[in-house]
């Protein structure tokens, strides 16, 4: 219908210009344009449909679609997510008996979704949920929308690992910090699940000051357990606990006018003497003069996102959550420490604390890698580069290469991993032999004791 | 008849998935096994080079991504096909594999392929179903010329099958000829009696 696509690209040309994309503007845009190809026909003499008469779903998906053009960022994401969007507004009203009256609801439904897609709400509080590796997990508004980089470094985890490594406990005891929406715990549940065999679970614990992120947590943990998994995750999944906590100082929210975050338990009161082996963390990391997507900004809880300001006047805006969890990770005799950082500057001056804490002794005196948002897929690794941790500063022949930190895959930095000498067997790239003629990887398949 | 109560008897129980690459088609109006498809290409894994496409620009924290695209590459004849169909990276891994599948098909059966096969077998059935309507409808309009004829026929042998019917209509119509000699004939036989 050449009416309805020139409307269609006209409607484009004028919101990709950045027009506010409100209803009353485009029905308002709708009448300009028509109104303009009215007065054009008039003066050629062709014939012009009235405006009621225009088939109405091609234009109105195409309406839809430019909605959604400014928040998706590209005609082919934008035709995505309006396809998406339908597909939950149809999943909404599937209960109702079919016809039009459902149709109309499921159009209304979906008009209002592009509505608050269009002012920039992310999808997945609209669909309400998000896929996090294998995993389809609850979200909702005030909890942070868990991140597929996070998973993608979690499962490169659990490809490096030797599930049968005999130093490797055959039940880990778990602990996630600032666990949000509990999506790493409930991943590694579900990992662990997959390649350990039957008899084998692993207990977790996952503790955030949030109320509303410990709920959307349990609610998350209820949806797993409701699915049919493997007999290890279902066990892993029952002893699962969700704890609240200030992981920091009380000092730290002391100013922040809520009393929710001011009055939680601390963490060391509400852990005690409890031991864990490994320790997995997605801080608050962000500087808070960092300037962040509107998308982000507006509609992400900055609690999750913004670190307070440390009492520590060394420690760099954005980071003040690490040196409380490197602290944290030696108190309850870790083994293994996973954090995730924002990128490779922040990256060198964690893996610095976590080299100067003398704990992470790993093969030689340092066992911390930095791991980059790309990880090599194939079976065997090859070191890209080494970053010399900050605190050395004497010359390159006086380097001792076992203090370097080896840096792996293409793209941001994404975690620094510690690990104890009793972990070094753990995965097989902390196996690593560096010489001083060049980069060498060793024994990734033979099995070599620490000594 | 053997082949019926096989149907029959498989059908007691729910009904399998009609897999294109089984021997027998279990649609009940299919008392011939269908034509079947050749089986599907395997790819195995070593010869696909796997990426998952982020987008460029910043991540973890910073920005929500929805974008889960998967680029598979065929290593030995390097065909490229991305897939960010769904939001679930794990279903477009295997969407993409079936689009693999399909674009090797192509390449190496060209007509052959599953995909011009299915293409060929649509357009027949379309061409056969329009066809039969075009027929229906005409026998429909010649019919309808001897409307009262007809009625008694329907009203005396309510169960007899359409295509029974239409023979009937038509061995009528060559026999006493279309239209209003038909009702002449009609009412001569009538006037007879």
């Amino acid at each position: 219908m050449r009416l309805g696509r020139t409307l269609g690209s006209l409607r484009r040309a004028i919101f990709s210009q950045s027009l506010p994309s409100t209803p009353s503007a485009h029905s308002s845009a709708r009448f300009a344009l028509f109104n303009h190809h009215l007065a054009r026909a008039r003066n050629t003499g062709s014939r012009v449909r009235c405006i009621h008469t225009i088939p109405k779903p091609r234009n109105r998906l195409q309406e839809l679609e430019s909605d959604l053009l400014t928040q998706a960022g590209s005609a082919e994401t934008a035709k995505l997510e309006l396809k998406w969007l339908r597909e939950h507004a149809e999943e909404e009203h599937r209960n109702q008996p079919p016809g039009p009256e459902r149709d109309q609801c499921v159009a209304d439904c979906l008009k209002q979704l592009c509505e608050e897609r269009a002012k920039g709400t992310p999808i997945q509080l609209l669909i309400g949920n998000t896929y996090f590796g294998d995993l389809l997990l609850h979200c909702a508004p005030d909890v942070l929308i868990p991140r597929q980089d996070t998973a993608t470094q979690m499962e490169w985890f659990f490809r490096r690992l030797n599930i049968d490594e005999t130093s490797f406990p055959s039940n880990p005891r778990v602990l996630d910090l600032c666990c949000g929406s509990g999506c790493m715990s409930l991943l590694f549940a579900h990992k662990f699940g997959q390649v350990a065999g039957n008899k084998r679970s692993a207990s977790l614990t996952g503790v955030d000051i949030s109320a509303k992120a410990l709920e959307l947590a349990e609610r998350n943990r209820q949806h797993l357990l409701s699915q049919n998994s493997s007999r290890s995750t279902m066990e892993t999944l029952k002893s699962l606990k969700y704890i609240k906590a200030n992981i920091l100082d009380k000092e730290h929210y002391s100013d922040a006018g809520n009393p929710e975050l001011s009055t939680a338990p601390l963490i060391y009161d509400v852990l005690q003497d409890q031991t864990f082996d490994i320790v997995l963390s997605n801080p608050p990391y962000i500087d808070p003069r960092t300037e962040l997507d509107p998308q982000v900004r507006n509609f992400e809880p900055s609690l999750a996102l913004f670190p307070p300001k440390s009492l520590n006047s060394n420690i760099h805006a954005g980071d003040t959550f690490y040196p409380r969890l490197l602290e944290v990770a030696k108190a309850v005799k870790a083994k293994f420490l996973f954090m995730e950082v924002g990128n490779m500057e922040q990256a060198e001056r964690v893996a610095d604390l976590a080299s100067r804490q003398s704990y992470w002794t790993g093969r030689g005196s340092c066992g911390v890698q930095i791991w980059r948002d790309v990880l090599p897929t194939g079976s065997s690794v090859d070191l890209r580069e080494v970053c010399r941790p900050l605190k050395l500063d004497h010359n390159d022949e006086d380097v001792d290469f076992a203090d370097l930190v080896p840096v792996f895959g293409a793209g941001e930095a994404r975690t620094v991993v510690c690990w104890t000498r009793e972990a070094c067997s753990w995965l097989d790239i902390f196996e690593l032999g560096i010489t001083l003629s060049g980069i060498q990887i060793i024994g990734h398949k033979e099995k070599r004791r620490c000594s | 008849m053997n082949s019926i109560r096989y149907v029959a008897r498989r059908c007691s129980g729910p009904l399998p998935p009609v897999f294109a690459h089984s021997t027998r088609s279990f649609s009940a109006s299919a008392v011939l096994a269908a034509k079947q498809l050749p089986p599907r290409i395997q790819i195995p894994e070593t010869d696909i080079e796997e990426v998952f496409l982020r987008g460029s620009g910043p991540g973890g924290q910073k920005i929500n991504k929805t974008s889960s695209a998967v680029q598979l590459r065929h290593i030995p004849t390097n065909i490229v096909v991305k897939c960010q169909e769904t939001r679930s990276r794990d279903q477009n891994r295997k969407l993409a594999r079936r689009l693999l599948e399909a674009r090797l098909d192509d390449q190496i059966n060209g007509t052959q392929s599953r995909s011009a096969l299915k293409e060929r077998e649509a357009a027949r059935k379309k061409a056969s179903k329009a066809k039969k309507s075009r027929r229906k409808y005409r026998a429909l309009e010649e019919g309808k010329a001897d409307e009262d004829e007809v009625d008694d026929d329907e009203q005396k042998i309510p169960e007899q099958k359409s295509s029974e019917v239409l023979s009937e209509r038509l061995k009528h119509i060559r026999e006493h000829g279309s239209g209003s000699d038909a009702s002449k004939a009609v009412d001569e036989e009538d006037g007879k009696v």
